[in-house]
């Protein structure tokens, strides 16, 4: 169909893209592999490298030398602003729930776009082109600019560099220990504070360096951080969450999917990406050259009891609070109703969230919070149900898994290969969903679905009322939102007993989800309690759904208490 | 405890105490735009608008009172703009509503003025559906829709000698409608034209090499492009230097804008045949008037979100005063055929959908002492280039034009 020139040059053109990606990419694993901390604001450092870079670039001279002398420093300056961040922030996160972090990291987004619109202005700017590598260069009849040449030599370059800093050097040992395991490197008293902020150093520069080459290639402009840090986030699954040289074959493969997916099929790019994801995940579940993960918080595999029944204290004051809420619009100001509707609306959301993660049980938690962080940044927000229905369905153990619908099987061959190994499933579900996630959101951009915010608009069609005609819409808002609660506490406890036939742990999950505390507490915390491990009272379950074989007589007797707070763990940061 | 308690207090009175102070003085304008999404284009428009009011008022206001315009941010976002309108129509007590850059927040934010009886005028949005399909009678809109434009183009394209045709078009609403409308009438003008290789990009992430690639290997006679911002700065320069637009035509939408030609430099490319908004080179005294105000107020020209937003607020005065009053049924019969002069010649809001014939243009890119600016440009008036009455009246819902 093509003839080999053009088939050739697609070959290059893909490898000088893969470079970028890698550098980008890299610096997220690198940092992932360290810190555990899913940086959303990965992005905004690229895009931070790329201003830099024109201001820089602009005041040097037009050289060979200040071009590229002008990238370093923009690079560097990036870094530097990294180990601002790490020090002055992100140190104080690393033992919040992953979704505190990616809020945190998602607030560094936004902060980033405002000041980058603050100090270079709304308008896009386009570098000159790279002085010594203005031309072009003949490649079987097809011309191919010399810069795209000399980028594909870029990738090569930096994963020789990091290897070497990974393999021959101390710190480079360290670096690799933390990322098997944190706390026995910090056990053996290395000073993890001072290897953090290396590290995110090194991975912000990386980010930086990659925004500084792309400028002569496009536009620096704001919405260049959202538009990498979801391709980025999608080679460091395939590689293996924390694998640099698997980020290097991912970013390689993504090339090539995507210049021969040009040629190809023109109409499915933004998907293929996706699917090539998914089935690699399906072989590979880790990832390409992922390995296993360890725990490394205190909630992510110990047991802790997050929630307890409300007193009778508690009760009366919820009873209160719904009084108040039926009242309000007799007193309030009219805006002061809309404002409410909205809350009320926002809690009939976080219920059907609960809802989805209770039935799901422990593993569809995880990917329920990458999915919130895509609702958070006004993504994949309505795709929660099917990829969290789907992708998060895995069973812990064989003796659970003998309840699971044929078609979760079907949608997790994968599933297959970690029997009875809970922790080998924690790296893969974030991947899952992901991938799902990103094929159901192309899907959605091409066939018009609608997102969580248009799904939000029909809400407030259905639920707001006329302004200054009627009180019925509140009144219908505050309903629902009442049904929602309710729905959690009893309803929700006997309906995911029924499903599960007795009190094993994926029913104490779901009273998690159900409880009324989720409501008021916010869901991030209720996500959060979810994950963590939690037998029900026996007052939830009649008759012979209380006998849980498993665990004995007192089996299921219940040591509940106040969600575990993990604010202590801002007063000090680790290590 | 305590200080929970204050704040609890101090956060109520915040919400509460604002609303009885808002007094109605001047008449009072709901404006939205994706201000945050979008800083591009709509600073700009702010911009104009900005100006139009302080002129407005300047001339003693409409109906004897000056305009109050509270202006929103919808972040790009539906639910977002409906609740700010919420807002503006519970608490600012304004007239009505206007504004939107994105369309599918425009058709939001048209279903709530329909719901809501409250009258909407969308500025910037261009997209068919605001008009035709989602169209109702509270809702009415400025600027030219894609359709004409699509149309103008594709007739000129018909008189080219080009057979195979490449496209290029970011995948969403915009892309597709201009790609599929674009195809239909020059395929209708010339059934010997096929088109060859059609490219899709996720918008903003144009992967350039690869896909000029692509398209110089199917060897098109004319290439059709519909990307905009970024990723057109990116096509245009893998483009230039990989030669897919040497003895290629190439028929542009928005390439003249001036939020899009700036970025490009002395990089823009020659020849091509773009929309676009010639704003240095329009001489009628009434745009030389609004350029060289813009110019004095911001210190910098102005681009077509000025140029809308300035406009739009003229038209909203030319409505207001020709209802007496801001009564939404008596704004509603105002506009509908309301004449109002703009820098670019007077419109009007058509009864039969709600649309102005407001004009556009389309010319040649030329690079010119290292900036590209539109050559041959021609005006053409909307009124010339509207869907036959029989055609809007099947597409648009009989409720709307009642």
């Amino acid at each position: 169909m093509y003839d080999a020139s053009t088939l050739f040059v697609q070959l290059l053109n893909g490898l000088s893209y893969s470079s970028t990606l890698f550098l980008v990419a890299s610096g997220l694993a690198l940092i992932f592999g360290v810190s555990k901390i899913v940086n959303f604001a990965h992005g905004s450092f690229y895009m931070l490298g790329a201003y830099i870079a024109l201001t820089v670039t602009a005041m040097l001279p037009s050289t060979v030398l200040g071009f590229w002398g002008g990238v370093l420093i923009s690079a560097l300056a990036v870094g530097l602003a990294g180990c601002l961040i790490e020090v002055t922030i992100l140190r104080r996160i690393y033992r919040a729930p992953e979704v505190f972090q990616i809020l945190v990291t998602f607030g560094l987004v936004l902060v980033f776009q405002n000041l980058i619109f603050e100090l270079w202005g709304p308008d896009e700017r386009l570098a000159p082109r790279v002085p010594g590598l203005k031309g072009v260069v003949t490649v079987f009849g097809e011309r191919i600019p010399e810069y795209n040449i000399a980028l594909i030599f870029v990738g090569p370059i930096f994963l020789g560099v990091l290897w070497w800093l990974t393999h021959r050097t101390r710190w480079g040992r360290l670096i690799r220990a933390a990322t098997q395991d944190r706390e026995m490197v910090a056990s053996l008293g290395v000073n993890q504070k001072t290897l953090f902020t290396v590290v995110f150093f090194i991975g912000t520069f990386l980010a930086g360096l990659a925004g500084a080459l792309q400028i002569p290639k496009e536009t620096a402009n704001l919405q260049m951080d959202i538009n990498i840090v979801v391709e980025a986030f999608v080679i460091v699954v395939i590689g293996g969450m924390g694998s640099i040289m698997g980020a290097f074959l991912a970013a390689i493969l993504v090339g090539f999917v995507n210049a021969f997916g040009i040629l190809f099929f023109p109409q499915a790019v933004s998907v293929l990406i996706f699917l090539v994801m998914v089935l690699i995940l399906i072989f590979r579940p880790n990832g390409l050259l992922g390995s296993r993960l360890i725990a490394q918080r205190p909630g992510d595999l110990s047991i802790d009891l997050p929630f307890r029944l409300p007193g009778r204290a508690m009760q009366y004051a919820m009873l209160a609070i719904v009084i108040a809420c039926a009242l309000l619009p007799l007193f309030a100001p009219l805006y002061m109703e809309v404002v409410m509707t909205e809350v009320f609306i926002l809690a009939i959301f976080a219920g059907s969230l609960h809802f989805l993660l209770s039935v799901g049980g422990d593993r569809i938690v995880r990917p329920c919070r990458l999915l919130w962080a895509g609702v958070i940044c006004g993504g994949a927000g309505s795709d929660a149900p099917g990829p969290a229905d789907g992708a998060g369905c895995r069973g812990g153990d064989a003796r659970r898994r003998r309840r699971r619908p044929a078609i979760r099987l079907v949608l997790h061959p994968a599933e297959r290969r970690v029997p009875g190994d809970a922790d080998s499933s924690l790296r893969a579900d974030p991947v899952y969903a992901l991938g799902t996630a990103g094929v159901l959101y192309r899907w959605r951009q091409r066939t018009h679905w609608p997102d969580a915010s248009e799904l939000a608009a029909v809400a407030h069609k259905l639920l707001l009322p006329v302004p200054g005609r009627s009180r019925s819409g509140y009144l219908r808002a505050a309903a629902c939102a009442l049904f929602a609660v309710w729905l959690r506490v009893p309803v929700g406890a006997r309906l995911i007993a029924a499903f599960d036939g007795c009190g094993d742990q994926r029913t104490a999950y779901a009273m998690g989800g159900f409880h009324p505390l989720g409501c008021f507490c916010g869901v991030g915390r209720c996500v959060d309690g979810l994950s963590s491990r939690v037998r029900l009272p026996d007052r939830f379950f009649s008759g012979d759904h209380g006998r849980c074989p498993r665990h004995g007589p007192g089996g299921r007797s219940a040591v509940c208490q106040w969600p575990v707070d993990w604010r202590p763990g801002l007063s000090f940061s680790f290590g | 405890m305590r200080n929970i308690i204050k704040k609890a207090v101090a956060v109520l009175a915040m919400t509460v105490l604002p609303v009885g102070l808002a007094a109605a003085q001047g008449i009072r304008i709901g404006e939205l735009s994706s201000y945050s999404a979008n800083p591009q284009s709509t600073d700009s428009y702010r911009k104009g608008w900005q100006l139009a009011v302080k002129q407005i008022n300047a001339a003693g206001g409409v109906l004897g009172k000056p305009l109050e315009v509270v202006s929103r941010d919808d972040t790009g976002r539906p639910d977002a703009a409906l609740r700010a309108a919420q807002e503006l129509i519970a608490n600012e007590n304004v007239a009505l509503l206007t504004g939107t850059y994105l369309s599918h927040v425009a058709v939001a934010v048209a279903e709530f003025a329909g719901a809501n009886k409250v009258f909407f005028l969308a500025g910037q949005p261009q997209t068919d559906a605001l008009v035709w399909e989602k169209g109702n009678r509270y809702t009415f809109r400025l600027r030219n829709s894609q359709r004409t434009q699509v149309l103008a183009m594709a007739h000129e394209a018909a008189k080219l000698p080009a057979k195979r045709w490449a496209t290029i078009a970011p995948n969403y609403e915009f892309g597709q409608s201009a790609v599929v409308g674009f195809r239909k009438e020059l395929q209708r003008l010339r059934p010997d034209v096929e088109f060859v290789n059609e490219q899709w990009p996720t918008l903003g992430k144009l992967e350039a090499g690869a896909t000029v690639q692509a398209m110089i290997a199917t060897k098109p006679d004319a290439v059709f492009n519909a990307t905009f911002g970024a990723d057109l700065a990116k096509f245009v320069r893998e483009g230039n230097m990989r030669g897919l637009f040497e003895g290629r035509p190439v028929f542009s939408l928005l390439t003249g804008d001036p939020e899009y030609l700036e970025p490009l430099g002395d990089e823009a490319p020659e020849g091509w045949v773009v929309t676009g908004y010639p704003w240095s080179q329009i001489d009628t005294p009434a745009h030389t008037a609004f350029r060289s105000a813009y110019e004095k107020a911001y210190g910098s020209p102005p681009k077509i979100g000025s140029l809308i937003g300035y406009i739009q607020m003229f038209a909203i005065r030319a409505i207001i005063e020709k209802a007496g009053s801001t009564d939404t049924e008596a704004l509603i019969a105002a506009a509908r055929g309301v004449t109002f002069d703009t820098p670019i010649g007077p419109a009007t809001f058509r009864p039969q959908d709600h649309q102005s014939t407001l004009g556009f243009y389309i010319g040649k890119l030329k690079v010119e002492n290292g900036v590209g600016k539109m050559v041959d440009w021609k005006f053409y008036n909307g009124a010339d280039f509207q869907m036959p009455d029989d055609v809007v009246k099947t597409l648009r819902p009989e409720a709307a034009t009642r």
